[in-house]
């Protein structure tokens, strides 16, 4: 094919034989997925090899996050199949992925809860992630450290702080999958760059899709693909 | 009994003046109170009826003169229809004025939220507005215009009045009976149960606030929840605040249930000894069996607007906690 965009159709039959064969951490093949009757992506395919970063750019609305929550299992697709880590059921994907998201999705709990989500996490595990995350100088100053409430919707905490707590709640979890969705388009410059930073630490050597819609928020190290019109065309 | 320290309420605090602060804001205390004291005669002089209709029916019986009954039955007949027409009437126009004044503090609460800066509005949990707008809103119209709150504690006390009245004219001694058994009652009514109810309520609607906060992050972050496994620490949370709130609704029960019983013990007690003494007096011939019966509708009808009465300070003393949360907001 002379333009090289990853629809289904697109694709040669050699590369589809050949990508049958080989081992991929993430795999949308054929899917469609409408909602409220409009169809957002068709007959898209996307084959994420181990420890490759993918960034996929676009207009607001064409489907980004939409596709993001396909791959981690939150959306079922209408036609088609989505395989992460050799699991295709939903209860199987979020095992196997970490999500970052775009607006602030901290519990109204304290830090060490948005943290460790509830689960037991040994003490150094947890400094570990903050430190990570850039949060430890930040939590140690803190009268209450990690028990801080961080309020309604992370209303006690900064928008760059609530994204760092979100890294840190995905290095926690420490899954082979990343899944970023606008993590710094809400913050400004400088809180993005040391919000970016700290992603790095938790993309470093894992499987990475990243959406967004400010390519240059991705590094050279991101094979990047667009999404328009409800296809994925190599960016 | 004191009040917890924690749950904010002083005593002192009193429901009447929060409710009369609202009525005044809202422009609408004249007429409010103009309603109030149209709708308040119905109770009493129903009683006094129904009094008057037993003790003329029991002197005709007496005096063999049964041919008067029907004449009787014909006046009480046509009072009552009079009687309920003019309820009927004054409680429509009544209710249409609640109507219209909910509507108007609910907007007058939006309103003044939408003035309010950002820090104000964050300074305060979701849910804590949601409450505030919501059951506190609505237990200030319930207070306004629900049953067993304000125009039935009018209604109680013009009944129990009159009730009084009548029973003192009818006998002073049996009059002095039931009200050695109701002063009591009053009294450890005020201290077992009134009290504590406004302490009670505040901490339920502060533990309803927390749960409802509590409940929303299970909708709003249900994609982070599947992905991190959250459900059980955040349904924890919401166990943790739906206990509180079931504790303190608890509390109010058993104060209910307590109220309940001294109703029972003193309204038994206070029967077996007017019995007793209604007796003793037909015995020595100071009382025919007519004015016995007389003293007893009436005494009736005054321990049912004394009960009005105690039920309605439990659910103004409830809801005027809900009404000081309403003023809160308007002052902000």
């Amino acid at each position: 094919m002379g333009q090289d965009k990853m629809g289904c159709s697109l694709v040669e039959k050699d590369t589809a034989e050949q990508d049958r064969t080989e081992r991929y951490e993430a795999r949308l093949e054929d899917v469609a997925f409408s909602y409220g009757g409009k169809q957002v992506l068709q007959n898209l395919s996307l084959m994420v090899r181990p420890g490759e970063h993918i960034g996929i750019v676009g207009d607001s609305g064409c489907g980004k996050s939409t596709l993001l929550k396909l791959l981690a299992g939150l959306y079922e697709p209408d036609s088609g199949s989505v395989e992460v880590m050799g699991q295709r059921t939903p209860g199987d994907i979020w095992k196997q992925v970490a999500l970052v998201m775009q607006q602030n999705a901290l519990f109204p709990l304290s830090i060490r809860d948005n943290i460790t989500c509830g689960h037991h996490v040994p003490e150094a595990a947890l400094w570990e992630a903050c430190r990570g995350a850039s949060l430890a100088d930040w939590i140690k100053s803190l009268p209450q450290g990690l028990d801080t409430h961080v309020g309604q919707r992370g209303s006690q905490v900064s928008g760059g702080q609530a994204q760092r707590i979100q890294i840190a709640r995905a290095l926690c979890k420490d899954a082979p999958v990343i899944l970023l969705d606008e993590p710094v388009s809400a913050l400004d410059r400088d809180t993005g760059l040391s919000v970016l930073a700290a992603l790095g630490r938790l993309t470093a050597g894992r499987t990475v899709i990243h959406v967004t819609h400010h390519p240059e928020a991705l590094d050279d190290g991101y094979a990047i693909y667009r999404l328009e019109g409800g296809r994925l065309l190599r960016g | 009994m004191t009040v917890m320290p924690s749950i904010g309420w002083k005593e002192g605090d009193c429901f009447v003046g929060d409710f009369k602060r609202l009525i005044k804001r809202m422009g609408m205390g004249r007429r409010y109170v103009l309603l109030l004291l149209l709708r308040a005669p119905f109770d009493g002089a129903r009683a006094w009826m129904l009094a008057a209709l037993m003790k003329s029916v029991f002197r005709c019986l007496e005096a063999g003169e049964a041919e008067g009954l029907p004449e009787i039955c014909v006046s009480y007949g046509i009072l009552c229809a009079l009687l309920f027409c003019y309820n009927g009437t004054v409680w429509s126009l009544y209710a249409a004025f609640a109507a219209r004044a909910e509507a108007a503090l609910r907007g007058r609460l939006l309103e003044r939220i939408l003035k309010l800066g950002c820090r104000q509005v964050e300074a305060r949990a979701r849910g804590e507005w949601m409450t505030r707008l919501g059951s506190d809103a609505r237990a200030a119209f319930e207070m306004m215009n629900g049953p067993l709150n304000i125009p039935h504690a009018v209604v109680a006390i013009l009944n129990t009045t009159l009730s009084s009245a009548l029973l003192l004219g009818g006998s002073p001694l049996l009059a002095g009976v039931a009200w050695l058994w109701i002063l009591p009652h009053l009294v450890l009514h005020e201290r077992m149960v009134l009290r504590a109810i406004p302490g009670l309520k505040e901490e339920s609607q502060r533990a309803m606030a927390q749960c409802t906060s509590a409940i929303g992050p299970l909708i709003e972050e249900a994609d982070a929840i599947r992905i991190y496994d959250a459900g059980g620490l955040l349904l924890e949370d919401c166990a943790r605040h739906s206990r509180s709130l079931m504790a303190a609704n608890l509390g109010m029960h058993r104060r209910g249930a307590l109220g309940g019983m001294l109703t029972r013990i003193f309204g038994i007690g206070g029967y077996f000894s007017m019995l007793l003494s209604g007796a003793l007096l037909m015995e020595k011939g100071c009382m025919s069996f007519s004015d016995v019966v007389y003293c007893f509708q009436v005494r009736g009808s005054m321990l049912a607007g004394l009960f009005m009465l105690i039920a309605s300070q439990g659910n103004l003393r409830a809801n005027g906690v809900c009404v000081k949360r309403v003023n809160e907001v308007l002052d902000e």
